[in-house]
């Protein structure tokens, strides 16, 4: 878990050196030979169209999947060298997602949806949660349940799981897909308020130029490889 | 022309296999039990009714001599008196046969020409009827007992009677044939051969008849009535063919009512599938209905599937059923050998009508089981983008049928009571009404248990807990299938353990005497008998035993038709052996030698409606003798009953020396096998009488009482198979449905051991839940069953006994049970990739 004042903050959150993938490996290459580095607290947006690898590319930062060449360092550990139940516990204590589609678990209410990511790490908080649920203004939807929310309101308790237990790397994968142009707009801002102020990195995949332009920095995936944008 | 409809909703199931596989599999596993149960039920039973056809052929009187015999003079004269009249000549006995390992062999000596439709007449091609008309020593009988025997169809065996030896040529039946059945120790011989080697010349055991059913019958039967003497009976064989089958038929409800229940379990399972299949299609239900699409079109295409689902499990549960039925036929053979009739069948039976009669129940019950899901489809609204709520969510459908369920029952049991099938009906009805209220229990208790689950630590328990506090969780109908079963088993286990208990206690009391006499079973009865006499003179002699009590049993013909008579000496300790349930028993000791009256076991008592006062007419040697009933005791030993006199009674009325079984009581401080082994050295050794301890004879009788409900024990464990099935099936199904929720975690950081815990706490409260359901629902099953079902099909009162090792055990057996469900799904879960969260976005 991060803080915003450990020395994990003058850090690189992301080293990533000469990724690449195949499916199967013998293919074309999903990535090739790709290099990122992303500063701690930065909020960077990845770019992409559709089978471009940004899904693949997320799943290695992720630590879904171990890289299959390359290296690739998260919150300074070596994922390489990390086997599954290795990697599952650096998901559960580093990172924080944001997916498309929300995915809260729907037989736990708003606070413990929120509150899952600590439950997983034996943690107890609930000022945690409450401040992170009034942060994203949607204390007053705790006790209930994600059917009865809407797009935006599921988003916003998504983005404050992805934030419960102070990852060092948030990973959102179009965040906003599923949302309105108007309720984007807000989520985005929000996500970017919140995580500034946690000293969060964000790293955000999406296919929205208008998503992409509130972050630090904005990469364009093609042909398995980063491209800065200007 | 199949309808786009029908085309959408097998689209649907071929591209998802196993959502219907879940109502496949339950209907096939109920079909496959159901199917079992009946075929080697019928099997046993035809095996008797062939093997009865075979050897009375169609014949429906019979004259019998009260001492056993006839003058074979009365045959010729009927035959000149009634030249019409359709009569065989038969005559019985027991000879020792083989050459190698010479046996007791029974012998049905046949007259050829007048034989009645037996198989002489039937099969003389092949069973060697020319040679009987020709006068050789020659006898029909079974392959297997040819097989025994050492020798080759056709091949001659030395018999040894009282009337001297012979060698007969031996012929098989044609094995093929199932309508001709005889039994293993059987031979059929000429009469007059058989007359020879029995030592009965001149005399006939009985004389066969076929009459008609008509106005000319009974006045036939009236004459032949009139011109029989005393001493002589004209029985009617179809009657007492009906009451030896009625008894087996109560045997066979009980199997067919336990069989249903797995039937019942798998409606469950279909029911469960049904309307999942509904929940998740509503969204493109209502599509549908805004295409145009009408709701008797979906309410019709949605049975259609259900059908569907029913016919493929209906035809796997028949192939499956054929492998469960050849092990089932062997359990119920023994039980009905042991009680009703003797049974040669080891190959199940089938036939075109009973594998229809199968298939389309799988069909129908497929059908009724999807009725409230079609109907629920059929309602769904145009264009909404929500799935429709689960049918498990409300209380108040489910709590109104099961009230509307257990009233029915009630009332139906009111109506008609005292009918096997309506008590099976009412409890049939009040199962389904408990299986009702599982459902919407299991989301309301799990959601308490939920909310109490506050810890970090425990939070995959808690996870588990809301899952099934979900509304739409599939768990809630495994829940109650689970629950069903379970209580069915437990309820057969204490109505069980209940009769074990009291026949335990009724053998405490009943056994007086510290030892028992009986002759080797493989004895002919008469010779038995007359050895035991013989024993008893001796005995009589012996200096040092406190008492002899001794029975005879006797079929008597009566004014109630054939009825079981026994013959007791009672010595005074041996008195207090009898419960009464009805009359005093200081009164009845008595009247119980000097006059002309009976003690009636329970079962015989209800069976035929008597109380004491109530009078019952014997044939005796001397004509109808009428004798009063004065007391009621309890008997576990048949359920035909038995009607009791004392021996002096039977003396006075019939001419019987010989004895059925003798007890022993010592002295005081004398040691039983010190006086066993002088006892056989007063019989001989060659006499192979046994002599069983008190307690001998209590473990014995145990023994039997526990292989008679090893098939029911069977039946329940199959019911909790086909409910741990449908559990595995559930949380397969779950996985397949949720399978996102779990990635997601996944994703999160939770562990294969976090889901694993997940899983198995699902499945630990869905036993918990379903036990807590189940225990006292068995426990009133019990009650059910002893009070009521017991007292119909067997008329035996009992005491009941809930033992708390049942209860226990069944609720360890139920975590058990939830417990192995988990592990196969925990397994496909775990591989469950994270991944899948972001790929499928």
């Amino acid at each position: 878990m991060n803080d915003a004042s450990s020395p994990l903050a003058a850090l690189p959150a992301v080293v990533a050196r000469g990724l690449t993938v195949r499916y199967p490996p013998e293919t074309r290459a999903v990535l090739s030979d790709l290099d990122l580095e992303v500063m701690t607290g930065r909020f960077v947006a990845i770019l992409g169209r559709s089978g471009s690898g940004k899904s693949t590319l997320l799943n290695l930062l992720g630590a879904m999947e171990p890289p299959q060449e390359g290296s690739l360092q998260v919150a300074g550990k070596d994922l390489a060298g990390l086997d599954e139940a290795g990697r599952t516990l650096f998901r559960r204590q580093h990172l924080g997602f944001v997916f498309q589609s929300f995915n809260l678990i729907p037989v736990l209410d708003v606070h413990r949806n929120v509150a899952l990511p600590l439950a997983l790490n034996g943690l107890e908080d609930g000022q945690r949660v409450t401040e992170l649920l009034a942060a994203l203004g949607i204390d007053h939807l705790a006790q209930r349940y994600p059917e009865t929310l809407s797009g935006g309101e599921q988003q916003r308790v998504a983005i404050a799981r992805a934030l419960a237990h102070r990852p060092a790397l948030v990973l959102a994968d179009e965040p906003t897909g599923n949302l309105d142009q108007e309720t984007s707009r807000q989520v985005i801002e929000l996500m970017k308020q919140v995580l500034a102020r946690e000293g969060t990195t964000l790293i955000m995949a999406t296919h929205s130029e208008e998503a992409a332009d509130s972050a630090h920095e904005v990469f364009r995936l093609t042909g398995g490889r980063l491209e800065r944008r200007p | 022309m199949i309808p786009p409809l029908w085309k959408i909703l097998f689209a649907y199931l071929y591209r998802r296999p196993w959502q219907g596989a879940l109502g496949v599999f339950g209907i096939a596993l109920g079909i496959a039990v159901v199917m079992a149960v009946q075929v080697a039920q019928s099997s046993a039973r035809r095996s008797f009714e062939a093997a009865e056809l075979t050897l009375a052929g169609m014949a429906t009187d019979r004259i019998l001599g009260v001492s056993g015999h006839l003058p074979e003079a009365l045959f010729a004269s009927l035959c000149l008196q009634e030249p019409e009249l359709k009569a065989s000549p038969v005559v019985t006995g027991h000879v020792r046969g083989g050459d190698a390992n010479p046996r007791w062999l029974r012998v049905h000596g046949l007259d050829p020409v007048s034989a009645v439709g037996r198989i002489t007449t039937t099969q003389a091609a092949d069973t060697g009827l020319p040679a009987f008309l020709l006068g050789q020593a020659a006898g029909v009988a079974s392959g297997s007992l040819l097989r025994s025997l050492g020798s080759a169809s056709s091949m001659p065996v030395t018999i040894e009677g009282p009337g001297g030896s012979v060698s007969v040529s031996l012929h098989s039946l044609r094995e093929t044939d199932a309508n001709l059945i005889l039994p293993e120790d059987l031979i059929v011989l000429d009469i007059a051969l058989a007359q020879d080697v029995l030592g009965h010349s001149g005399r006939l055991s009985y004389i066969d008849l076929v009459i008609h059913d008509d106005a000319q019958g009974d006045a036939l039967r009236a004459r032949i009535r009139k011109r029989l003497k005393a001493g002589f009976e004209l029985r009617d064989l179809r009657g007492d063919r009906v009451a030896r089958q009625d008894l087996g038929r109560a045997f066979e409800t009980n199997l067919t009512a336990l069989s249903l229940l797995s039937l019942m379990v798998g409606f469950f399972l279909v029911y469960n599938t049904a309307n999942f299949l509904v929940v998740q299609r509503s969204v493109l239900f209502s599509r549908l209905r805004a295409l145009g699409v009408r709701r008797r079109e979906i309410f019709g295409g949605i049975l259609m599937e259900s059908a569907a689902l029913g016919a493929l499990g209906g035809l796997m549960g028949i192939l499956l059923g054929l492998l469960l039925a050849r092990f089932l036929l062997g359990l119920i053979a023994g039980t009905v050998g042991n009680f009703y009739y003797t049974v040669s069948a080891t190959e199940p039976e089938l036939t075109v009508p009973l594998l229809a009669m199968l298939w389309s129940l799988a069909v129908i019950t497929s059908l009724v089981a999807a009725v409230p899901a079609a109907w629920r489809a059929a309602r769904v609204r145009r264009l909404t983008t929500r799935s429709i709520a689960a049918p498990t969510l409300s209380w108040r459908l489910p709590l109104s049928l099961a009230g509307v369920l257990a009233l029915s029952a009630l009332l139906f049991h009111r109506i008609a009571a005292a009918r096997l099938w309506v008590d099976f009906a009412a409890m049939s009805l009040m199962l389904v009404a408990v299986g009702l209220l599982v459902s919407p229990l299991m989301p309301t208790l799990s959601g308490m248990l939920a909310r109490r689950l506050e810890s970090p630590r425990w939070w995959p328990e808690r996870l588990g807990a809301a899952n099934l506090s979900r509304a739409d969780n599939r768990s809630g109908v495994a829940a109650a299938a689970l629950c069903l079963a379970a209580a069915v088993s437990l309820g057969m286990q204490v109505m069980t353990a209940s009769f074990r208990d009291s026949v335990d206690r009724w053998l405490g009391q009943l056994l007086r005497a510290d030892g028992y006499v009986s002759a080797p079973e493989s004895l002919p009865t008469p010779l038995a008998e007359a050895s035991l006499a013989s024993l008893y003179v001796e005995l009589g002699r012996y200096p040092l035993l406190s008492a002899i009590s001794s029975v005879l049993q006797r079929e008597r013909s009566s004014s109630l038709g054939m009825l079981a008579v026994t013959a007791y000496e009672l010595p005074a300790q041996a008195r207090d052996g009898f419960e009464f349930l009805s009359g005093n028993a200081t009164g009845i000791w008595a009247h119980w030698e000097g006059e002309e009256v009976f003690i009636a076991s329970e079962s015989l008592a209800r069976r035929h409606g008597l109380t004491p006062g109530a009078t019952v007419t014997l044939e005796t040697d001397h004509g109808a003798q009428t004798f009063t009933l004065i007391g009621i005791y309890r008997d576990y030993a048949s359920e035909r009953g038995t009607l009791a006199i004392s021996r002096q009674t039977s003396s006075r009325h019939w001419q019987d020396s010989g004895y059925s079984g003798l007890g022993i009581y010592l002295r005081e401080g004398d040691e039983w096998h010190k006086v066993r082994d002088k006892i056989r050295a007063l019989a001989g050794e060659q006499s192979g009488i046994r002599l069983r301890s008190r307690e001998e004879i209590r473990l014995l009788s145990l023994a039997i009482f526990d292989r008679t409900f090893a098939i029911t024990r069977v039946l329940g464990l199959l019911a909790l198979l086909v409910s741990l099935a449908g559990l595995v099936g559930a949380l397969l199904a779950q996985l397949l449905e949720r399978g996102r929720e779990y990635s997601v975690l996944r994703a999160l950081g939770c562990s294969r051991v976090d889901l694993a815990r997940v899983l198995s706490c699902q499945t630990l409260l869905t036993g918990m839940l379903a036990a807590l359901v189940a225990l006292p629902t068995g426990a009133t099953l019990a009650w059910f069953l002893v009070r009521v079902i017991n007292l119909h099909a067997f008329g035996w009162t009992m005491d009941m006994v809930f033992p708390p090792s049942l209860f226990a055990g069944m609720f360890v057996s139920m975590l058990a049970a939830a417990t192995l469900a988990s592990p196969y799904p925990a397994l496909r879960l775990g591989r469950i990739a994270p991944a899948q969260a972001l790929r499928e976005e």
